[in-house]
């Protein structure tokens, strides 16, 4: 029986996996991708097809395949694609190692959480696939548990796995051996820096939810590598490592001290490959998520500042104005800037008011001379964290109207009760309270503000909740194509 | 040619290996050792020697082998033992795995430094010659890498390797420079982040640590070709394969916290829990064969088979201090005060049960918080307290006059070992061969006082 099976691995939709966002990193650096909009797109792994489904429904012109080896989550997206009348989606119950399988070219593969938990001959295979079922400018999204970081977790997994070794029930064995680093966070025998070090990891662990622990700490199959290692494996695939799927976390670390930077700086003369790397020991790195194409295609890795006139912007931007200008903050990712430019400012203003739609490159700024040189500005902003970049359009509607219509994935998942539900922008938001699910529910564009009030009882309640709703981008326009 | 010959270890003794610590922690799970004194020693691994060559001149009537897989350390040692004079000390170059099988039983194996540093059919044989070689009340000393802590090592291990590589290194010694200034780089930037901040204290602690023990035993340890470390219960399961069982840690420790000694669970899951609550990196551990019915924890009445000795001072009138481990003990109880007024006096000698009157848990107490050593033989210092004058011409302890004209940490006659810090005590010890008159040895201090009061502290450090 697959472990899977045992336990559900709660999923989510991962939104640094979305062709649109790796369109966005692919073509930043040249390589010219399939738009996301007409793709087809494979998602190795896809469990019970959380991160598919919300995909399938925002670009209904591409094409999705999702496999995993759990029956019972295959059995479970099927059933969610039925429902949610998705024409452009297929679930199969496979194993990737079988070489027979006939499931086309892709434009872009998605493979999360997967190569730290398979096999290593699984782990090869996922290349071999990725080198053969890549169209010429395919686009893979590989995430993994990376040392040097990942030594950390090795030693609490020894010590958990240790510890819960008899224990059979999966559950039982989560649980016990959550207590375990619990107790020695809170034991107190070892050093302070040591004491600090299990703090961390106990604070990591129970972030998480227990199903997600199980898999991520207490499987069969732990296997973190080196990036060097990803990028040898890749190489000897014919493939080659383009970007971290997170352009923000790709970036080199600020506060670097000046040997830090000379080491850095030694490590770029011997390539991008041994810059990542060293980066990742200055960082000690535990996690990434990096994108690879043919080995065949060309990079270019001084295009980024030159790409950005291609690109959507969205940001939900705090605007305050300050002594040396105005200072733009935002809050979801912390990142801030300060900027005494008006056009600066200007286009920042127009990212900031349109949230949680996007703004097109071309729309930053009324004057064509002024484009060019906004595009640098843009693409440190986008390193920085500050805004976020996409491939195509995303439009929300801002404000409730008279007719509310929440986009047809989230009232699906208030009517299957989920706890979290997916807007438009794919944050989730763990939703609490009841009323709260049934006006999502019921706001399908067909009810009017007052029958929706009048519906929950509660309209103050409801007027607000729909303005929140708007804000985080639960909201579609009438008639664009998503209900 | 082996790396070890290329850079050598550094030479120096290690007294948790001396079979009298052995029989000590063996006696007091019910064993009945060997007497260390007339025993039979092996050592695997010994490298220039130095950790048998002073158990060898403390205890002339002991039978000690040593074997090394490197030539150059173990012809240093042959040609020490010889200058020495030592008759009951046998060095040979040798792989562990053409072990001569008819080499006979040794009632104490050593091997430090073994384990977690060479391949696997290496180690495995280590466990196969305690297992045929191991006299029936026999003990091993076997000390690695222990997991949990082990693996934040690997991961240091695994970037200074890249890095290596990287840079094209070519010899050692640009090892272990390119090492330092690269771990020191990582270390900086570490601190400067909130998400890794706490590891730069951990490297701080493992810099420390490379520092006392010099360059050298870092670039053999954590640099080594091998370096794989092992929790406490893999170490068990794979000493069961060869009849062999964990008996304890060498070191006499701390009690467990009572959470985790109320659980119920046996002995090396107690073990293995208490290793992940204090993170413990290295393990120097006792063995014996898998057959012998271990008292754990050791009943009280043992302490009755036992002696014991301290280095004490009082520093207040209810406190002693253990001059050598810094451990303190406090009491008001008037019977213990007595213990140790007199093991202050006796020292360096040491004192037996009876001769104490004392109540034995009062004993364990004091043991585990390191104020007080147990021990088994009652010979250990011949020598009683002597006064000396000028006349007079003391030696020092032999193989601690040799390391003396190299290094400034000696080897006692207990297999402690001495930091010489002053230049005129190094000296002093260099020219206390036993027949130069100490008239002679004034002028290296200036005057006779602090002379005296200097041999006054090697006796203490018994040296002498």
């Amino acid at each position: 029986m697959n472990p899977y099976d045992l336990v559900e691995y709660p999923s989510y939709a991962i939104p640094q996996s979305y062709p649109d966002k790796l369109a966005v990193v692919a073509e930043m650096f040249g390589v010219n991708p399939v738009p996301p909009g007409r793709a087809r797109v494979l998602d190795v792994g896809c469990g019970s097809g959380a991160n598919l489904l919300p995909m399938a429904v925002l670009w209904p012109g591409s094409e999705y395949v999702g496999i995993d080896l759990a029956a019972s989550a295959i059995d479970k997206a099927k059933a969610s694609a039925a429902q949610l009348g998705l024409k452009n989606v297929h679930f199969t119950m496979a194993d990737l190692m079988d070489h027979e399988l006939d499931l086309g070219k892709f434009d872009y593969i998605i493979a999360h959480g997967f190569i730290s938990w398979v096999p290593t001959f699984v782990r090869k295979r996922l290349f071999e696939v990725c080198r053969d079922l890549l169209t010429p400018r395919g686009i893979a999204y590989i995430s993994y548990n990376s040392y040097p970081g990942s030594h950390i977790r090795d030693m609490f997994r020894q010590i958990m796995l240790e510890h819960v070794r008899d224990i059979a029930d999966p559950m039982k064995r989560a649980e016990e051996a959550r207590a375990l680093v619990q107790l020695i966070a809170d034991s107190g025998v070892a050093s302070d820096a040591i004491q600090e070090l299990a703090r961390s990891e106990r604070d990591v662990i129970f972030r998480k939810s227990i199903g997600s622990f199980y898999h991520d700490e207490l499987e069969v199959n732990f296997n973190p590598i080196y990036f060097h290692e990803f990028a040898s494996f890749a190489s000897v695939h014919d493939l080659q490592f383009i970007f971290e799927a997170v352009y923000n976390e790709g970036q080199v670390p600020l506060q670097l001290t000046d040997e830090a930077n000379g080491l850095l700086e030694q490590a770029a003369t011997r390539g991008v490959l041994v810059h990542e790397q060293y980066q990742d020991f200055l960082k000690l790195r535990r996690f990434r998520q990096s994108l690879v194409t043919h080995s065949s295609v060309a990079i270019d890795r001084e295009a980024p500042p030159r790409m950005m006139h291609k690109f959507h912007f969205a940001a939900p931007l705090q605007r305050t104005a300050v002594p040396e200008g105005v200072e733009f903050s935002n809050p979801q990712t912390k990142a801030a800037v300060v900027t005494p430019n008006p056009i600066t400012i200007s286009a920042l203003d127009r990212i900031g008011k349109a949230w949680p739609s996007t703004v097109a490159f071309d729309q930053l700024t009324d004057d064509p001379g002024q484009r060019e040189g906004l595009e640098p500005v843009l693409e440190r902003f986008f390193a920085a964290g500050l805004i976020d970049a996409h491939a195509t359009p995303r439009i929300c509607l801002q404000q409730p109207g008279t007719h509310p219509e929440v986009w047809k994935y989230a009232r699906w998942q208030a009517q299957n009760h989920e706890r979290v539900l997916t807007p438009m922008t794919l944050a989730g938001v763990a939703v609490e309270d009841e009323n709260i699910r049934k006006l999502v529910l019921l706001a399908d564009g067909t009810r009017s503000v007052d029958e929706l009030a009048a519906a929950i009882g509660d309209r103050t309640g409801v007027e607000r909740s729909l303005v929140g709703a708007a804000r985080m981008g639960f909201l579609v326009p009438p008639g664009s194509g998503l209900q | 040619m082996n790396l070890y010959d290329e850079v050598e270890y550094p030479s120096r003794s290690f007294s948790q290996t001396h079979p009298e610590r052995a029989a000590t922690i063996g006696t007091m799970l019910g064993m009945s050792p060997p007497v260390p004194a007339t025993s039979r020693i092996l050592e695997a691994g010994c490298g220039s020697g130095w950790n048998l060559i002073p158990m060898a001149a403390a205890m002339p009537d002991a039978r000690l082998f040593g074997f090394d897989l490197a030539e150059s350390p173990i012809e240093s040692a042959r040609r020490d033992t010889a200058a020495l004079g030592l008759k009951n000390l046998r060095f040979e170059a040798l792989d562990v795995l053409d072990f001569p099988s008819d080499t006979g039983e040794f009632d104490y194996i050593i091997a430090h430094g073994f384990y977690s540093w060479v391949p696997r059919h290496a180690r495995l044989k280590l466990l196969e010659i305690c297992r045929a070689h191991l006299s029936p009340q026999g003990l091993a000393f076997i000390s690695f890498n222990a997991n949990p802590y082990s693996t934040v090592r690997l991961m240091w291990r695994g970037m200074l390797l890249y890095h290596a590589q990287q840079m094209g290194v070519k010899s050692p010694q640009e090892l272990i420079a390119q090492s330092e200034t690269f771990l020191k780089t990582l270390r900086d930037q570490w601190e400067k982040r909130p998400t890794t901040r706490f590891h730069s204290k951990l490297l701080d602690l493992q810099i420390d640590s490379v520092r006392s023990g010099g360059g050298n035993w870092f670039f053999h340890d954590d640099l080594a070709t091998f370096f794989e470390p092992f929790s406490v219960t893999d170490f068990d399961r794979e000493l069961e394969s060869y009849g062999l069982q964990f008996a304890s840690e060498a070191l006499f420790e701390g009690l467990m916290p009572q959470a985790v000694a109320d659980r119920p669970m046996n002995w090396i899951q107690r073990e293995q829990t208490w290793d992940n609550l204090n993170f413990r990196g290295f393990r120097s551990t006792l063995v014996c064969h898998r057959n012998r019915d271990l008292v754990r924890p050791p009943d009280l009445n043992v302490f009755e088979k036992l002696r014991f000795a301290a280095p004490l001072t009082r520093t207040k009138l209810n406190t002693f201090r253990n001059e050598w481990t810094g451990s303190e003990a406090q009491s008001e109880d008037r019977r213990i005060l007595d213990i140790l007024t007199r093991l202050a006096q006796t020292w360096p000698a040491s004192v037996s049960f009876a001769e104490l009157g004392a109540e034995a848990s009062n004993l364990l107490d004091l043991t585990l918080a390191n104020v007080i050593e147990p021990c088994v033989s009652a010979n250990r210092l011949p020598h009683p307290k002597q006064t000396f004058t000028l006349s007079d011409k003391p030696a020092i302890f032999a193989p601690a006059r040799m390391q003396a004209q190299r290094i400034n940490v000696v080897t006692n006659r207990l297999h402690s070992s001495i930091q010489l810090e002053q230049e005129p005590l190094r000296k002093f010890v260099v020219g206390l061969d036993g027949m130069t008159p100490l008239s002679e040895l004034v002028p290296l201090f200036g005057n006779e006082r602090e002379m005296f009061e200097q041999l006054d502290w090697l006796y203490r450090a018994a040296l002498i």
